[in-house]
């Protein structure tokens, strides 16, 4: 087999650098069938998937000057039981470890997959061509891997930044004791109840269940110490939007975009101003030429000739650095929504619900993924934090919107 | 076309040539495709090469030390004959692994030393020399196969760690039977040292150079 090797892709080439036992860079999700899991079938089917998009194979390797994924000869994708208390663990902290796991546990079938090798929609798609090998479903069309390497940099090529950015001030962020282990507690509500809420007050689902999370992080913080006057009057979620719906293309790597909505804290705000003022926020930085000029931003760094030639160990050290003292100061927290998820064939009837859970960060505490299938909306918080008081904060607000909603974690 | 079919190199190296003359895929930057036949090819002109080498620092020595050729022409015979297996193995390496091929040339070797020295009527001879030699070179080779199978290093790797192994079992092999037949110095382990650490490195040089060079250090 030819030796194949890719540079990491912008938004990845900094989590190599930065992952770590608790900033892990992965996500999951997890699929709930109606029966047990058979671990054979799953590697089987796992296996198949793979051998169509070889590029989830791919393994990180430590250059002299930056990473890059290689492909192995034999795939190394683990498939086996989860361990307990074991969520979203680091991958790809040592040189050529596999970027992706495939876990399953009683009826649950779940995903893994690290930043460094994709995104959350990169990794839906293969995880949705492994549950479709599992029930035997047609394959999905696969996105020609042939143009999957810097379809960023060709796109924000298209218009340069006229200006440097500001440096965002600091957010308020939780101060939340940490715990060593990650709790996940998930939310299933029925998605016609939602939309029909949010109809109400003219949003979008997506943009309203993040109004939820900024209302239980403005509650959150208003019952905590806050030291004013140090940028802890406001709220900031980073919101990482799918570049691949704007551009109208398909690609496994990573392609997507942080947007930075923020919010006042005031309790005056209610769950209808915040929604509305989301989706004004995300329009306005949806903007084509916002867009290019933050991409083109984002890969000043990478295309600066004196930082290309710095040794790839010092890189990492100062991102280290710099990502732990600057890059997480002005985020109060993360909502990733996955949106509605189209299966094909009749999968759809034999998985029960997906979840989301999206990456840890301790830095924003507990963070928010959401995913719906079917009539199934699942809304996920994973937390750093020891007490589970924003998952609390956050149940009683559903509550008094009316919703009504399953829980269950693993706590 | 149904994806199910295609391995995964069909899927990435789609024949796109690039003015450099690598095969992409992508049409921008291309993925970096280094051919495995080339690297086979590569390897046994480095076997080649090698022998020619350990024919050349034999000569020397046994012009150096009797003023002409002696026991030398008989290690240039042996060299020919490597380099002509080594010609051989280029025509077989597209169609078995090099491994294979080197432990299946190294038993026929070891065979074909043991019917000569029957033949000529020196066993003394293959017995303190040939045997050990191909019995180290057997057992390198079926190390490297089977570590290759069992760890997660890369072929040129092994061989370099099991060339370097190689130098103390010869010593220690060359005294054992010295020791044995009442001398009490070494005489061809020499010859493995200056064979095996070049060989060593060659392997290691390759083994960045054909796999990783342009990955490595990409900026």
């Amino acid at each position: 087999m030819p030796y194949i090797w890719l540079k990491l892709d912008n938004a990845a080439k900094l989590y190599p650098g930065i992952v770590s036992k608790r900033l892990t860079c992965a996500f999951r999700f997890s699929a709930y069938l109606f029966d047990e899991v058979d671990e054979a079938r799953l590697r089987r089917a796992t296996e198949d998937a793979l051998a169509r998009t070889p590029y989830y194979s791919m393994v990180v390797r430590r250059g002299l000057f930056w990473n890059y994924l290689e492909l192995p000869e034999k795939p190394k994708v683990s498939v086996g039981k989860e361990r307990p208390l074991s969520i979203c663990s680091a991958m790809g902290r040592k040189s050529g470890e596999s970027l992706i796991r495939v876990l399953h546990y009683g009826r649950k079938i779940s995903l893994e997959a690290s930043h460094i090798l994709t995104d959350g929609a990169g990794a839906l798609a293969l995880f949705k061509d492994i549950l479709g090998s599992y029930f035997n479903a047609e394959p999905l069309p696969h996105p020609e891997i042939g143009r999957a390497d810097y379809l960023f940099d060709k796109y924000a090529q298209v218009c340069r930044p006229t200006a440097p950015e500001a440096p965002m001030p600091a957010a308020w962020q939780s101060r939340q004791k940490t715990s060593a282990r990650l709790r996940a507690t998930s939310f299933i509500l029925d998605i016609k109840e939602v939309s029909k809420v949010s109809g109400r007050i003219g949003s979008t689902v997506g943009a309203y269940i993040n109004a939820l999370y900024v209302k239980s992080l403005i509650r959150l913080a208003l019952n905590s110490p806050r030291i004013l006057g140090r940028g802890e009057e406001i709220i900031r979620i980073c919101m990482p939007i799918d570049l691949r719906r704007i551009f109208r293309l398909d690609t496994p790597r990573n392609f997507y975009l942080s947007l930075y909505p923020k919010f006042r804290i005031d309790d005056s705000l209610n769950v209808a101003d915040i929604a509305l003022s989301t989706n004004a926020q995300i329009r306005a930085m949806l903007r084509r030429d916002t867009l290019n000029a933050q991409m083109s931003r984002n890969l000043e760094g990478e295309f600066n000739r004196a930082v290309r030639s710095i040794p790839r160990a010092v890189k990492s050290l100062a991102l280290k650095v710099l990502y732990k003292t600057s890059a997480m100061k002005p985020i109060s927290g993360i909502y990733s929504n996955m949106g509605k998820i189209v299966l094909q064939d009749d999968l759809s009837k034999k998985i029960s619900h997906l979840e989301f859970l999206p990456t840890p960060n301790p830095a924003t505490r507990t963070n928010f993924g959401a995913i719906c299938l079917g009539e199934k909306l699942c809304i996920s918080a994973l937390s750093y934090a020891e007490e589970p008081a924003l998952e609390n904060i956050f149940r009683e607000r559903l509550i008094s919107e009316g919703l009504e909603f399953k829980v269950y974690g693993n706590f | 076309m149904d994806t199910r079919t295609q391995t995964p190199a069909e899927q990435f190296a789609k024949p796109a040539a690039l003015p450099n003359g690598q095969l992409s895929a992508y049409p921008t930057e291309g993925l970096r495709v280094s051919p495995k036949r080339g690297e086979k090819r590569l390897l046994c002109t480095a076997a080649g090469l090698l022998w020619i080498m350990a024919a050349a620092l034999s000569f020397t020595a046994d012009m150096l030390l009797n003023g002409r050729a002696t026991w030398s022409v008989f290690v240039l015979i042996v060299c020919a004959y490597g380099i002509l297996q080594s010609i051989s193995i280029v025509s077989l390496a597209a169609r078995m692994p090099v491994l294979n091929i080197l432990l299946s040339y190294l038993l026929v070797n070891g065979t074909v030393a043991a019917v000569s020295a029957l033949a000529t009527n020196s066993a003394r001879f293959y017995l303190i020399l040939g045997l050990p030699i191909s019995s180290i070179l057997c057992a390198l080779a079926l190390a490297t196969v089977i570590s290759k199978r069992l760890t997660r290093l890369r072929t040129l790797n092994l061989a370099a760690v099991f060339l370097v192994l190689t130098v103390p079992c010869a010593i220690g092999m060359d005294l054992l039977i010295s020791t044995y037949i009442g001398e009490t110095s070494m005489t061809w382990s020499f010859f493995s040292i200056a064979f095996c650490l070049p060989a060593a490195g060659i392997c290691v040089c390759l083994y960045f150079y054909l796999r990783r060079k342009e990955a490595f250090f990409h900026r």
